[in-house]
């Protein structure tokens, strides 16, 4: 029901300009969704979905094929590390690239992260365009996506 | 970008929050408790969330100072210092410079802010906690590798920390349906942190399907497994010892391990179990003694209420006050921004103070009356009468104000509406418009709350169900994209909401057949349906037009929840519908649920309030204008049969003695298109009321919605029209027998 989502990288170089991108966003900071919902809906061509904790994002995973995941390190119960676990256990995730977004990780949650199947680290602070560079690179470039 | 007022408002929220753990944890030290972890971490995770805020306005003081801040609470968390009171007056210190940086963005000020002495006593808790003497972390060898890779290093430390002291580390394991998961795991959380500590929560996939979710669940506790799975019995879990309890020689509590080392890498060391013995060598002298001390000799500026507003201006410290010089005493505890949130709770408290003010009012008016009789006292009763319409008139325009204060648009819905229509719509490959009228219709808070729900599901079906793919519309002549019309406005003291879709609406004769089909109704009551009848079947439990469910509209939540949600708020809803047009549903509610206007009526010596809103007339009939149809009383009214209820009837009451007039009182009333008469002894007046609910054990019982008070502090019941409608239409027979069975359930 939902295939005609497909993933970005399509066979058509043309149709793919014209598909949105469907982002799964994880942050538990009203503010901090904001400002990448804005950034991405505005200059991205990309759709957003927001939830504002691990729980939610556990259940609207199964919901929707998402092309990039992007999540918080850092919040209560399921942490961005536990949910990029689950994430790579289910067969319609399994490649989705996962970008972190932390302020400063200690190193040991970083390869942490890296090791459970987070694809990029995002330094808080960033700019748009910063965060548009790391979408689109996991997007469009090679190896990127699936 | 996010504007200044909402950086501020959230910002703001965030500092608020973490002086409450501060206050929480301030507390705790004050009666020598263990911290709680819980506390501690939450106050690093504020921080943590503020600095990225920060960081993303620009705001570079506040990213510096919560930066240095977040290291120290860091340093907290992880056990690397041991929190006393002169590490909580530099957090409390913060709180107030962050309340001053706050005044500053939102007056775009930057000027004479300096934050680099507070910083750098921050930055000094941090060094002396790097320089401690660190106590080898226990290992965690006995745990699945897996389980390890994933723990972030606070969840490790909380682990490490668990068996130090001398704690059982359990594995539960629980399944949850993922729409469900939050309340499911709700639950369990509660349960099990009654046992100890929930350490952390990963999910996994069980591979068997996509709406089923494992999760693996480590918890710390001092109790024993037997005792543990008596806790989780009837929870459908797995429990799994991973590491048994090893029983901790010292009785000390306090053994919140001062300059412990939790380095990631740290080897193993030894069995696991060997290094429990450590637990209550206090590695630093100033451990046990140090928050006692600090707390001791800062008496005075421990009272929690003022905590926020002065509790670091004293400083115990000598040092310190120098320190702090650019934090100026003519500290301000004024909000920056003009909205307030307020518990909704707190709201309803005014609100039913507000209605007993104004029985009281009413009280003092009835005395006034007696007062007047006697003719002696007549200017002072002049003069009483003068201020209590005084008194009136503050107290119309009090509750008034308070209403309003519970007012809010509709838009709040009709916003997440429009969001879920963009999505649905991508879903189902449907190309469907949100057009939204009245979107500044305001409604009480709560309705505008339960509203959502039952909002969001209609516009499910109405994407799902109602509207065709845009092939099928345009083989159909219609335009190819779908509108979903959402109008609201005001009508009298009511608010109508009308949901319209231009998709294929129902035929009322398939609906009539489905219901047939699935056994709702009978084949031979199926003949005798109106129209508008067989319409309304769709608001029937377990009635649903479509066989499948599909993904967006579900399955399980049907018309009929959503009608009961939109009763529970004194609300009606409507379906129209024309065969290839669409469909049109109209809900209508009151602007405000608290205080109602009611019908005061009386049956059989007993006082009831009918709510005005649904009271369409009242009459007077004669008994002899009264006629039977097939056992059903019924009156003649314009033309029209008007089925009869008799309240005394209804609820079983006992005449003291038979009515002596010739003639009853009808109170014709509504609920969505039916209308039934309240056959009463008499009329008593309008009032306005204030709903108190009942208590559990008459929840129950039909026909009833409430209760009330009326003046002279006497309590009355509050019908619930839309219950005496449903039971009326039933065999009334059946329907009397139930009631009274639960009314002797009652008694």
């Amino acid at each position: 029901m939902l295939t005609h989502r497909r993933a970005f990288p399509t066979d058509n170089p043309i149709l793919g300009l014209f598909m949105s991108i469907l982002v799964l966003l994880v942050d538990d900071s009203r503010a901090m969704r904001d400002y990448v919902t804005a950034i991405l809906e505005r200059h991205g061509g990309y759709i957003v979905d927001e939830v504002s904790n691990g729980f939610d994002a556990l259940r609207a995973l199964p919901r929707a094929n998402y092309d990039l995941i992007i999540t918080d390190i850092n919040m209560p119960d399921v942490s961005g590390i536990e949910l990029a676990r689950f994430v790579r256990q289910t067969k319609r995730h399994a490649e989705t690239p996962i970008v972190a977004i932390s302020t400063d990780a200690s190193v040991s949650d970083q390869s942490r992260a890296r090791t459970s199947g987070v694809t990029r680290f995002l330094a808080k602070p960033f700019t748009a365009d910063e965060l548009l560079a790391v979408t689109r690179e996991l997007g469009d470039g090679p190896g990127g996506g699936r | 970008m996010t504007g200044v007022s909402e950086f501020v408002s959230e910002a703001q929220d965030i500092v608020e929050a973490f002086s409450r753990q501060l206050l929480a944890l301030e507390a705790q030290l004050r009666r020598a408790e263990d911290l709680d972890p819980e506390a501690l971490n939450a106050a690093f995770r504020e921080v943590h969330t503020l600095k990225g805020l920060a960081a993303l306005t620009g705001r570079k003081e506040i990213v510096e100072l919560s930066d240095s801040l977040e290291s120290c609470l860091d340093a907290l968390r992880l056990g690397r210092r041991e929190l006393d009171q002169d590490v909580l007056d530099v957090c409390f210190e913060c709180v107030e410079a962050f309340g001053q940086l706050l005044i500053a963005a939102s007056d775009a000020r930057t000027d004479g802010l300096e934050m680099g002495t507070l910083v750098a006593r921050l930055e000094a808790i941090v060094v002396v906690s790097e320089g401690a003497n660190h106590e080898p972390a226990p290992a965690l060898d006995w745990l699945d590798e897996s389980m390890v890779g994933v723990l972030t290093e606070y969840e490790e430390h909380r682990l490490q920390e668990n068996v130090r002291r001398g704690r059982a580390v359990l594995c539960v394991r629980a399944r949850f349906d993922l729409m469900v998961i939050d309340v499911g795991l709700e639950a369990l959380k509660t349960k099990l942190q009654e046992c100890g500590e929930v350490i952390t929560y990963l999910p996994s996939s069980d591979g068997t399907s996509d709406d089923k979710i494992e999760m693996d669940i480590l918890v710390g506790s001092e109790r024993s497994e037997a005792e543990f799975a008596a806790v989780l019995v009837d929870q459908g879990v797995e429990l799994r010892l991973l590491r048994a309890a090893v029983p901790v020689a010292s009785a000390s509590t306090r053994t919140n391990a001062t300059g412990t080392d939790i380095a990631v890498e740290a080897p193993a060391v030894g069995q696991a179990g060997a290094e429990v013995p450590h637990l209550h060598l206090p590695s630093s002298p100033a451990s046990p003694l140090g928050p006692v001390l600090a707390a001791g000799s800062r008496a005075q500026a421990v009272d929690l209420g003022a905590g926020i507003a002065q509790g670091a201006t004293s400083n115990a410290v000598a040092s310190a006050d120098a320190m702090a010089p650019a934090l100026a005493p003519e500290l301000s505890l004024r909000s920056l921004s003009q909205t307030v949130r307020v518990d909704l709770r707190r709201l309803d408290l005014l609100m039913n103070l507000v209605g007993e003010l104004a029985l009281v009012e009413a009280n003092l008016d009835g005395l006034l009356t007696k007062f007047q009789q006697g003719d002696e006292h007549l200017e002072v009763a002049r003069d009483f009468r003068d201020q209590l319409r005084i008194m009136n008139r503050k107290l119309t325009l009090l509750q008034q104000a308070i209403l309003e204060v519970r007012m809010v648009p509709l838009g709040q819905v009709f916003d997440k509406l429009a969001r879920i229509v963009r999505k649905i719509s991508r879903d189902s490959g449907k190309d469907v418009q949100l057009s939204i009228t009245g979107a500044d219709t305001e409604l009480d808070k709560r309705i505008v709350e339960e509203l959502s729900d039952p909002l969001m599901h209609m516009v499910r079906n109405a994407i799902d169900h109602g509207i065709e793919t845009p092939d099928e519309r345009v083989s159909l002549g219609k335009p190819s994209r779908g509108t979903i019309e959402l109008i609201a406005y005001q009508k009298g003291n009511r608010v109508v909401i009308e949901l319209e879709d231009d998709g294929h609406g129902m035929d009322w004769r398939n609906i009539r057949d489905a219901a047939i089909r699935k056994g709702t109704i009978s084949a031979e009551a199926g003949q005798d349906l109106s129209r508008d009848q067989a319409m309304n079947l769709i608001f029937t439990p377990g009635f649903s037009t479509r066989d499948e469910a599909t993904s967006v509209s579900g399955r399980g939540v049907g018309m009929d929840v959503v009608k009961t949600n939109i009763a529970r708020i004194s609300g009606m809803i409507e379906i129209q519908s024309v065969p290839g047009k669409g469909t049109q549903f109209s809900i209508t509610l009151p602007v405000t649920l608290a205080i109602i206007q009611a019908l005061v009526i009386q049956t059989a010596d007993q006082t009831f309030c009918v709510p005005l809103n649904s009271v369409l007339e009242s009459i007077m009939v004669q008994d002899r204008d009264v006629s039977t149809v097939e056992g059903h009383a019924v009156v003649s009214l314009r033309g029209r049969t008007l089925p009869l209820v008799d309240l005394a009837e209804f609820f079983e009451l006992d005449r003291a003695q038979p009515r002596a007039q010739d003639y009853v009182y009808v109170v014709v009333v509504g609920l969505a298109q039916h209308r039934i008469g309240l056959v009463v002894d008499d009329l008593l007046g309008q009032q306005d009321v204030v709903i108190k609910p009942l208590g559990s054990a008459l929840r129950q019982m039909p026909g009833i919605a409430g209760a009330t008070e009326l003046d002279a502090n006497r309590t009355v019941l509050l019908l619930d029209v839309g219950s005496i409608v449903a039971e009326a239409l039933k065999s009334p027979r059946a329907g009397r027998e139930e009631r009274g069975r639960n009314a002797h359930a009652c008694n």
